[in-house]
This record gives structure tokens, sequence and C-alpha cells, in this order.
């Protein structure tokens, strides 16, 4: 078309875009490190189901329309990507063709056909979704000038090129092509126009203009299109919708083998990270460079708020203000950041200690004023999580937000020395004796009383250790579970034993709630007693407990296999160690707990064990599996108080009760305590009985 | 024969019957017995002080001793046991008790034991018998000194009504007052209700009550037995009830004739407070709750639908 | 003003006590800072964080006793005194008393902070008679301490008829009850800071006196015999139609426990 205007506007676009994308880059260069390098196969599997898949909008049953909706445009996108380059080439060779895709193969027919039937859709998707943003206005949905204006821009995007082909259709065939223009016509498969039914249609639009006006309005429509890709382009990293770049990167370097980032092991003795307040996340600087990424990312749907039972009950806790807050600071303090880095390079371990010091102070300045926690996010924000991950279940780009939450509680803690102050008593507790209740360790067994079962300490040999719990040992509802769970592995002639007064609180709850001293004390402590006794196989009825044994004692030398009492008492009742000769009555449905269901993928054995022992069989809640919601006892939260808003546990038990059924099994003893609890408020505990599988089982087992 | 100088417990003008229960003790000692009255207007309680079971009242009646204070009080108790030449010195269990007995100990070169529930003399040798580790041990402990003062545990020791003492007032010098600690004010927190220390039916309100609605309709039911109105730790905290009606292992302990714990879970250091009481009747909910591990009846169900009832049931039986 | 706080070591009262031969089992113990010591170390803490109080610690005991100074430290406690003497294993309430005392004359206190009891004796003397032997105004019981001026602190007291506010005029003795305040949880940039401090032990003779002089030797009582405390059993619980049962025990309380 034009190779000297087209040079311009490229050159000028892509210097623009290059400069705004290395300030980018830079930033995220500045932040703390971590390897994300491994397990390459691995990562591309999950950024071509996730990302370029868009599992988490079409795969998910509810907004199933609308997740359908994104994914055509998305992938529109994926599609016009080769249409955008050939635009580009045409603007240097009149009938530029990409390799692969002229006219000689039946590619570039098929090309040409899914590339007009995509932008068809594209557009039909962007009206839809203008219709939904600013007619339906789903509550989730935060309609800002730049979502209307980046959705203007692909409409204009797609009619551009539409209108661009339609003229060409009209002069070619209407106006008898008097430019020369470059069209398909492969003998083998036909005039390019036979594929090309939506430009065909379009075309008709304007079929009434002459040549000139068509010819006009060609060339309007190129440049228009390329003006406006270009501007889209450098529009992208400016907002939310610089997902468009880094939605594929974010979601390849997600976390691996487990949901997300694991909690650091703080050095707790590390003087310099006290002097430069690194021990959890206390500035923005301290983000790591996937956590920038992840701020970079959002895409501002929030789908995390919507099933966040905090926000859900009225908790200022809102995830997708909480990333955009986090955001905003880190590209307010972008430059200083930036500085401060290079400036942290500098430092030589064996340099001069004057200088080191200068540097330091430096630094120091560089740092932002605002503190992360207070400025930036408000502390009842903070302390509302429950660290269910529901939020992340959802998340279209895989954005990490529990570990941020952690870190931030660790430097609450630790650092800045503020918390809820009912944890106190359960710190206290913990560190006295060893569970949050601060009962006498010396009772941790007595739950065991006259049921014959072993001590590792009087026996070690054996299969499995039953790693019992805090609320197994001393909540008089809990023990029940304990003792069933007993009587099913006795059935089964399971040869097992526990710890008695050997055991401790895994440290679960210290360690959601930011206190790294009390989690690696206990930690320390059971990994000792565990590994003189060389257990191999762990059995948990506690979620908790299993996901801190099985995915976190690792970090500090605790190597074990760790099964939830569900898994064990599915395998038993299929190879048939267990009978079950009565079946529970009534309905019954299963609350998925967040830990063994979100954290652990267990959510098959549960709903086994249930088939198999309900009479009428298994009604699902709404909120189920993956996207269960939370009973409002994780992070912590069981040891504090719920001030703000409605109960969640309560919310939760409104849920179950509205299914009409008589049973709600669960598989952890917080979910049992606080739906239990829930029904007691609506006054329903006689209607509907809260009850641990282990229950159901050995009340039915022959 | 012993010399044993009780100090009496007055409140308001009114002699609580932990002065009683001291003297009868004493008498089956085959002690001699004393009181030592202190306060305002305490003359007038003289006759009452022998009826208790004393044969010596030694008197501070003085308008600066009206409200309490350990100096002066301290010293009226040792110039009282110097002059009876007492072996033993027992206070009732009371804040004031406590405050003072060290104090006078400490000037008689005597040994001090608190919270005692049982007292044996053999010759001149004396044991003490008291709790220990909140209550999970008891300690027999020698006496090595020639005096013991003491302060005996709420309900320890049982009253005679059958003894009587003597009148044969003593009149004791007025110490001078301690300038160096002044009770400035007291908040005197719902006067004119029932002494827990001193009442014989305990009626305690505990969360199981929820709020304002549920502890006025345990108030009722203690008023209509004339009992004193406790609370467990939790309604205390929770802002519904005073300090002083706590009862517990931090609070007050009582050894009524019957206690009644409304809504009350059992914690240990609630019962720690009450397990002295003869008979204990518990109502709550949860039919586990581990004040049922030391109720002798208990009422598995709602203290708003069972108070009623038993309201009705009370006056029924006692017309 | 200069505060001094006595703390103790005691057994931890949440575990169960077994006796055998009259004698407790140590075995399976652990020990604790007393609670209402807890409760005077953060009423001296909060002190010097609002009148600018300097505060010091004494203990008396054996080396055992540095975790819980440590603790002390971490809740910001500033100096620390252990009194550590094998003389002292018979000491009675009395002979702690005259070590206090010996401790308080070394110093120039204004004020001395103890817990109204200990949770191993639950005798709640020892302060008191501190306050006898240096002739001070004491004050038990104490729910809050307001300082008026160098000289007088304000404080409330729960007593027999009502909360007291009493004025003293310094230097005195306060015992603290647990309704003070809630201790603080040492807090870990504390925890790390006091590793590096010193305790200053000392033995009686370091100390200026002997086991003689401060009545160590003699007692005035000794414990002869532990013995388990009798537990109370559980009577009949009644589960059914509320109307029913209610008249069912209020008849037995009439008839069978005559209460009524």
């Amino acid at each position: 078309m034009n190779p000297l205007l087209m040079s311009l506007l490229l050159v000028v676009g892509l210097a623009v875009f290059s400069r705004t994308m290395v300030v980018k880059l830079r930033l995220l260069m500045a932040l703390e490190p971590t390897g994300r390098a491994d397990h390459l196969l691995e990562r591309l599997k999950n950024m071509a189901i996730i990302a370029i898949g868009q599992k988490r909008l079409v795969g998910r049953k509810k907004e199933w329309a609308s997740g359908m909706m994104h994914a055509l445009i998305f992938w529109g996108f994926c599609v016009l990507i080769l249409r955008s380059l050939t635009l580009y080439g045409e603007g240097f060779v009149h009938g530029f063709q990409l390799p692969f895709l002229g006219e000689e193969h039946l590619v570039g027919y098929l090309y040409v056909g899914l590339k007009d039937i995509m932008e068809g859709l594209v557009l039909a998707m962007v009206i839809y979704a203008l219709f939904r943003r600013a007619i339906l206005k789903p509550s989730r949905m935060h309609n800002t000038r730049e979502a209307y204006l980046v959705l203007c821009m692909i409409a204009v995007l797609m009619i551009s090129d539409l209108l661009l082909d339609g003229a060409r259709y009209n002069l070619i065939v209407l106006h008898h092509n008097p430019g020369g223009l470059d069209f398909f016509n492969n003998p083998r498969y036909g005039s390019e126009f036979l594929w090309t039914p939506v430009a065909v249609g379009v075309a008709s639009l304007i079929s009434g203009l002459g040549a000139d006006g068509t010819k006009g309005v060609l060339t309007a429509m190129f440049w228009l299109h390329i003006i406006t890709q270009l501007s889209f382009l450098n529009l992208l990293p400016l907002g939310k919708h610089f997902h468009v770049i880094t939605a594929l990167p974010n979601v390849f370097l997600k976390s691996l083998g487990y949901p997300h980032e694991k909690t650091k092991v703080l050095d707790l003795e590390d003087e310099a990270a006290w002097e430069n307040e690194s021990l959890g996340l206390n500035h923005i600087h301290q983000l790591n460079w996937k956590q920038g990424l992840d701020l970079y990312t959002c895409t501002e749907c929030g789908r995390c708020k919507e099933v966040c039972p905090t926000y859900i009950t009225d908790k200022p806790l809102n995830l997708l203000e909480f990333n955009d807050s986090l955001k905003k600071e880190l590209l307010a303090t972008a430059d200083n950041l930036i500085k401060r880095a290079q400036l942290a390079a500098t430092i030589k371990v064996d340099g001069d200690p004057g200088q080191i010091e200068k540097t330091r102070a430096a630094m120091a300045e560089l740092t932002s004023q605002n503190t992360l926690v207070g400025d930036v996010i408000l502390p009842d924000t903070l302390w509302a999580c429950t660290t269910c991950r529901a939020c992340e279940q959802v998340c279209p780009v895989t954005i990490e937000h529990v570990p941020r939450i952690i870190a931030m509680r660790q430097g609450q803690t630790l650092m800045a020395e503020t918390y809820p102050k009912e944890l106190n008593a359960a710190f206290k507790g913990l560190e006295r004796n060893g569970n949050p209740w601060g009962i006498g360790y010396d009772k941790r067994a007595d739950w065991a009383e006259g049921l014959g079962v072993k001590r590792m300490a009087d026996d070690p040999d054996v299969d499995y250790l039953l790693w019992v719990g805090c609320a197994g040992s001393f909540d008089d509802r809990s023990k029940k579970v304990s003792v069933s769970l007993v009587k099913i592995l006795q059935k089964a002639g399971i040869r097992f034993a526990i710890l008695g007064v050997e055991e401790k609180c895994t440290g679960d709850f210290a360690r959601r709630a930011g206190n790294e001293m009390m989690y690696q004390m206990m930690a320390q402590e059971n990994i000792e007693i565990l590994n003189n006794y060389k257990v191999k196989k762990i059995i948990a009825a506690c979620p908790h407990c299993l996901n801190t044994l099985k995915h976190e004692y690792p970090q500090m030398g605790g190597h074990y296999e760790v099964i939830h009492h569900t898994r064990l008492i599915d395998g038993l009742i299929q190879s048939g160690k267990i009978r079950l000769n009565t079946k529970v009555q009534g309905s019954l449905t299963y609350h998925d707990p967040c830990y063994l269901g979100r954290y652990n993928e267990i959510y098959d054995s549960p709903r086994s064990i249930l088939q198999s022992v309900s009479q009428q069989g298994l009604t699902e809640l709404d909120r189920h599996g993956p996207e269960s919601f939370c009973c409002g006892a994780g992070g912590g939260r069981m040891w504090m108080e719920e001030t703000i808003g409605k109960r969640i546990n309560r919310e939760r038990a409104q849920e179950i009760a509205g299914q009409n059924v008589s049973t709600v099994a669960v598989g952890c003893p917080f979910c049992l305590t606080m739906i239990e609890d829930g029904m007691k408020e609506l006054n329903k505990e006689e209607q509907i009985r809260t009850q641990d599988i282990a229950e159901l089982v050995a009340k039915n087992m022959l | 024969m012993a010399k044993i100088l009780v100090i009496a417990d007055i409140k308001e003008g009114v002699l609580k019957g932990s002065t009683a229960e001291l003297l009868s003790k004493a008498k089956t000692l085959s002690a001699q017995t004393a009181v030592v009255a202190i306060g305002s207007n305490v003359e007038s309680l003289v006759a009452d002080l022998a009826a208790a079971g004393s044969d010596t009242q030694y008197i501070a009646d003085d308008k600066s001793l009206e409200l309490f204070s350990a100096g002066p009080y301290a010293a009226c108790v040792v110039a009282a046991a110097q002059q009876f030449e007492a072996d033993m010195i027992w206070f009732g269990f009371s804040e004031a008790g406590k405050a003072v007995a060290p104090r006078v100990a400490a000037q008689l070169n005597a040994a001090c034991a608190t919270e005692i529930i049982d007292v044996t003399l053999e010759g001149e040798k004396i044991q003490v018998v008291r709790p220990a580790i909140a209550g999970k041990v008891i300690q027999r402990i020698q006496v090595n000194t020639q005096t013991l003062v003491a302060v005996v545990r709420a309900g320890a020791f049982a009253a005679n009504p059958g003894i009587t003492g003597t009148q044969n007032m003593v009149k004791l010098s007025i110490p001078a007052p301690d300038l160096k600690a002044v009770i400035k004010q007291i908040l005197s927190d719902a006067s004119g209700e029932i002494d827990l220390a001193d009442a014989d039916i305990v009626v305690s309100v505990g969360r199981g009550a929820r709020d304002q609605a549920g502890i006025d309709l345990v108030r009722e039911l203690a008023r209509d037995l004339s009992a004193g109105f406790g609370s467990s730790r939790a309604m205390v905290d929770g802002g519904f009830m005073a300090h002083n009606k706590q009862v517990g292992q931090t609070g007050k302990i009582v050894a009524p004739t019957l206690y009644m714990a409304m809504g009350i879970s059992g914690a240990i250091q609630h019962l720690a407070g009450m397990t002295g009481s003869k008979t204990i009747l518990a109502v709550n909910k949860d039919p586990e709750a581990p004040i049922f591990n030391v109720a002798d009846y208990g009422i598995v169900g709602d203290l708003f639908e069972v108070i009623p009832i038993l309201r009705q049931e009370i006056k029924k039986i006692r017309g | 003003m200069k505060i001094l706080t006595t703390v103790k070591r005691v057994v931890d009262v949440e575990l169960n006590i077994h006796i055998e031969n009259g004698a407790i089992v140590e075995d399976g113990l652990q020990y604790v800072i007393n609670a209402w010591d807890e409760n005077g170390v953060e009423a001296a803490v909060q002190l010097k964080e609002k009148n600018g109080a300097q505060t010091t610690l004494v203990s008396i005991g054996g080396q055992d006793n540095t975790d819980m100074i440590r603790k002390c430290y971490a809740m910001g406690m500033e100096d620390a005194i252990l009194i550590d003497d094998p003389a002292l294993v018979s000491a009675d309430a009395f002979a702690f008393a005259r070590i206090l005392q010996t401790v308080y004359e070394k110093g120039d206190y204004d004020l001395v902070i103890t817990g109204k009891q200990a949770q191993d004796t639950d005798s709640g003397q020892t302060g008191i008679i501190l306050a006898e032997y240096l002739q001070l105004p004491c004050v038990s019981n104490v729910i809050s301490i307001e300082v008026m001026d160098e000289a007088h602190i304000r404080v409330s007291r729960l007593g027999d008829s009502g909360t007291e506010i009493v004025e003293i005029t310094l230097p005195a003795v306060v015992t603290v009850s647990d309704s003070i305040n809630e201790p603080r949880l040492p807090a870990m940039r504390g925890i790390m800071m006091a590793k590096k401090k010193k305790i200053q032990t000392l033995d009686l003779a370091a100390l200026g006196t002997s086991a003689e002089a401060v009545g160590g030797a003699a007692p005035k009582s000794e414990i002869v015999e532990f013995m388990k405390s009798k537990t109370r059993k559980a009577g009949q619980k009644f589960e059914g139609d509320a109307a029913q049962i209610t008249a069912q025990v209020v008849e037995l309380l009439a008839n069978e426990a005559k209460v009524f």
C-alpha cells in the first residue's frame, strides 16, 4: 500500500510499545527472584489447557455462555494474528501472503474462511459483551471506561477488516477490479469469496458506493485497522488488558505440584532479614517477579470476588481490589523500585562496610512510604481471608492470591507485631501444650482410653501412624470421629498406632496466621519424633493436618506418605475389608472441605464412600467439588472472632438446609464444628445431622 | 486449752455467717474463743458476736475504720491477738482477710496459711489442710511456730447453732489511719443483692443465657429462692455481669447448700469455684457439657424452657 | 519511676498432677511462668510504655528460670535479677519476702508489683509480707494502675463490697489480679534480642545475706504430705420432656437432697 507510511507507523507503534514493555520487564526484574524454569512440558500442557483452551471459562458450568464469549474472542485473536501479519506485509508488498497461506495451499483457503467466520463471531461476541456489560450489568464486573474502550476497539478492528474485505469484494466482483487487487482464485478451490460469506455479506451493505468510493473505503479501512491495532497494542500494557500479553506466560509460569507457591520457610535467625524487614511481605519491593506478573495479569473479571466466602458475607476482602491496590502501589513506586534494585546489585558480600552502609541507606530512602498493610491493604481485609482458594480455583489466568496474603500476615505477625489478639491464646496453647486450646498435653490420648489403641512409644512396628490432630484429640465432637475411625481401622485389621502424648499440633493454623516461629517450632518437634520412629505412612482425618504433613513438612526434612482417611476407607470398602450392612436413611449431601478438595484434589473417594453407604444416594450442593463453599474456619480464622458481616458458616448451613437433606457429610473436623454450629444457629440441628464420613461408615459397617 | 481469735466478718453492719462457722470449729477443738470486730458501729454487734460463740469480743469501733484499710485493720488484729495471747488467728474468706492475714503473721512472727479447709490440734502441734495447684492436690502442712494465722476457705467449717458464748467486750485503741493508701471511692455493684459468700443457695448464669433477657430470667429464679446470683466468667467478660459476681478459680469460691448452674458448660476454672457445694443442679442444652460430670442432678434442656417450669415446681413444693 | 516485679516459675496447672507416697510425681510435669506474675510483668511493661518507668524483674530459683526470664525480656522487661542458692530449697513465703526485701533495699524502687498469688501454692502471702517487712503500703487484688504523679498512683481493687479506688503514696507494693490486663505474647523480635541479654545471677552471699538471716533454714511451716483432691462424681442426668424431667428433679431436690 504505502511502505513509507507503514514503516513509519510500525516504527513508531512498535518503538513506543517496546519502550513500555521494557519498563514493565525491568520492573519485574527488579523484584525478588523465584525459580520457574522447570518441568517445561508440564508447563506447556497447563498453558495449552488453561490459557489457550480457556478451560476455566468454557469448562465451568456457571457463566458458560459468557465464558464461551470470551473464548471465542480470544481464539479469534489467535486466528486473526496471522491476518494482521498479512496486512502489515500488504503495507509493503502488494499481495503479500504468509508462507503456506497463499492461494496454492488448501490451508490458505481454510484460513481465509476461518478468518472470515471468526471475524463475524468476534464481532457478535463483542456486541454480546457490550450488551452484558451495559445492560445486564453482572455484579462481579467493574464497568470502567477502559473496558468499553477496548471492546469498541475490538469491534472497530473487526468491522474495519470486514469492511476492508467487503470493499475488496465489491471492487473485484462489482467494479471489475480496477486497481488489480490480488485475490485467491485457485481453480482447485474456487474463488476466495466462496469461502468468505461474512465479508460478502458486509460487502452487500456498501454495494451502493461507486468504485472510487469503495476504493476510498478500502484504503480508509486498511489504515484504520492498522492504526487501531497499533494503538490497541500500546493500550494493552496500561490497564487490565495487559493480560492479553501476559496471560499465556503467567499460566505457563504458574506453580506446579501444589496449587500455589508454598509458604517460604523463613530464616528467623537471619539478622539481616530483620534489618531490612524482609521477613514476610512488608514492602512492595519484596514481591517476587511472578507475583508482579500476577498483578499485571489481573483481568478485573471479578470471578474471585464472586466465589470468595468472605466477600459474599460482606467482609472487606475484595480480591479484585486487593490485586488492584497492590498493582497501583507497584506501578506508583516503579521508578524507585528499579533504582533500589540497581543499588542492591552493587552490594558485594566482601565489599567495604562503609560503602555498603551508604548503599543500604540510599536503598532505604527509595523504599515506599506507604505501609503495605495499613496504607495499601487494610488489616481487616488481610485477616478476613480463610485461605480457601476458591479465588485461585476460578481465576482464568491462574493468579496466586493466597500466598501473598500469607506472606503479608507473616510480616504483620513477625515484624509489625500486629495481628488479631484473639490468636494469642491459641499461640500460647501451642507453645505450652501443643494444641490451640491449651489443654494439658498429658490428656492428648485420653480419647483413646479403653479402645486398645497402640502407642508408637510402646511398639513402633506398624504399617500406619494414625495422626489424630488437635481437634480429634481434644474437641468433644471430633473425638467421636477419632473413635469411629479407630473402629474402622481395627475392623479392617490395619496395623496402626498413635503418637499419643508425643503428638503436637502440626502448626497449620499458626502458619496461615503468619506466625512462622510457632509453626517452625511445632514442625521441628514433630518431625524429630516422626523421624525417630522412622514413620513412613500416615493416616490423617483432618485435611489441614494432611496438607501440612504432606506438603509443608518436606520443606523442613519430614518426608512421609500421607493419606486422608476417606481415601483409605474408600479403599477398604472397595477391597471388601469393610462391609456395610446397613445404610444411612434419608437424603444425604456432602460438603467438600477446602483443604481436602481444592488443596489436595480429593473429591471422588468421599463420594464413592457416600454412594455405598447411603440408601437414597448423594445429592450435590450447588457449590460443590472444586467450587465448594468454605465453612469459614481455615486460615486461622477458627481462632479469631468473626465480627464483620454475616457468618460464613451460617451462610453455608443455609445453603445446605435449602437442599432438604437429613444428613450432611464432611471430612474435616473444622467443617464438622462450623457446619454443626451453623445448623444450631438455624435451629435445624435435629432435622439435619452433620456427620463425618468415618462416623457414617462406622455406624453402618458389619 | 488453745486460744483461737476469730476476725468477725461484718458487711454493711451485718455479721456474716462465716464468723459463726469459724467459732463453731474453734469450739470443736475445745478452744477458748474470742472475736475481733473492726469497723464503724460494730459495738452494737457484741450480743450477736457472743451468740455466735465467742467468749470475749475485742472491739475497734471508729468512723476512721469504716472503710477497709489493711494497715490499721492489721494493727487492731495484732493488738487483740497479743492481748488475748492467741494461738491461732482465723479470718473468714474475704478480700480483706486475705490482705490482712499475712501482715498480721509477719508482725507476730507467726506462720500463715490461706484457704485452709481443715485444722487439727494435737497438743501443741497445729496442722492445717489446704488445696493447692488450682485445687488439684491437697497439702497437709505442719506449723512450726507457736502461733498460726489462717484464712479459712468458704464453707470449710460448719456452723453449730447449738453453741454460744459470753458477752465480754474489750475496747481496742484505735490505730492511726494509713495515709499512704486511701480509698477514695467504692463503686459498689448491684447493692441489695445477696452476697454470694453467705448465700445458702447460689444460682449462677452462663453463656447459655445468651443475653440480657436470659440473665433476667435466671435472676428471677434467684429471687424466688432468695439466692445469691452468680456468673461464669463468660458472662462477666461479655460485660453482662459484674466482676464480683464471677464464681470461679479467679473469682469467688462458694460452697452453698445448693448450687444451680444455668447454661454453664463447666470449664475447669468455674468448677474450681463451686465444687465445694453440697448439692449441684445443672441445666444445659448440651448433654456432653462437662458440668454434668460434677452435677448431682442434671437437666438436659434449654434454660429458657426449663426455668419457668423449675420456678413453678419449686413454688409448688415450697408453698 | 523504678518498678520491681517478682516472677515465679510454677508447675503448669493444666496438667494432671499425680501423687505417689504423699509426694508429687515430677515425671512428665512442665513448668511455666506464674500466670499472675505474667500479669504483673505486663502491668510493669505498660507503665514503661506509658509513663517511661524503668523495669526490673526478680526471680528466685535455679538456672531453669532463665527461659522464663528471657520471655519476660521479650515482653519488654529491661533488667533481671535471679537469686539462685541451693539453701533455698525449703524456703517459705517469709524467707522469700526477706530475700525480696534485700533485693529491694539494694535498689531504689518506687513500686513493687507482684502477682496476687502463685499457681502452685495459691497462697497469696509473699507480696503482702514483703510490704510489711518494708513497712510500705500494700494494696492487693488490683485491676488497674494509673500514675498520678512522681509520687502517687491510683489503683482500682476488687474489694468485698465493690471496686475500690485507692490513691497510694509511693513507694508501695501492689499485688495484681488477672483481670488487670491480657499479657502480650513475647514477640519474635523480642525473643531474638532477649537471647543476648544478660541476667544478673546472685546467690545469697552475693546478695549480702545468708540462709539463716532470711529464715530459709527454719521455715515457719512446711508441707508434710500431698494428697489427691476428692473429685466429685457425676450424679443423675435427665433428658427428655422438659416439664416431666424438671418436675422429677425438683422432687428429688426436695426429698432426696433435702435442700427445699
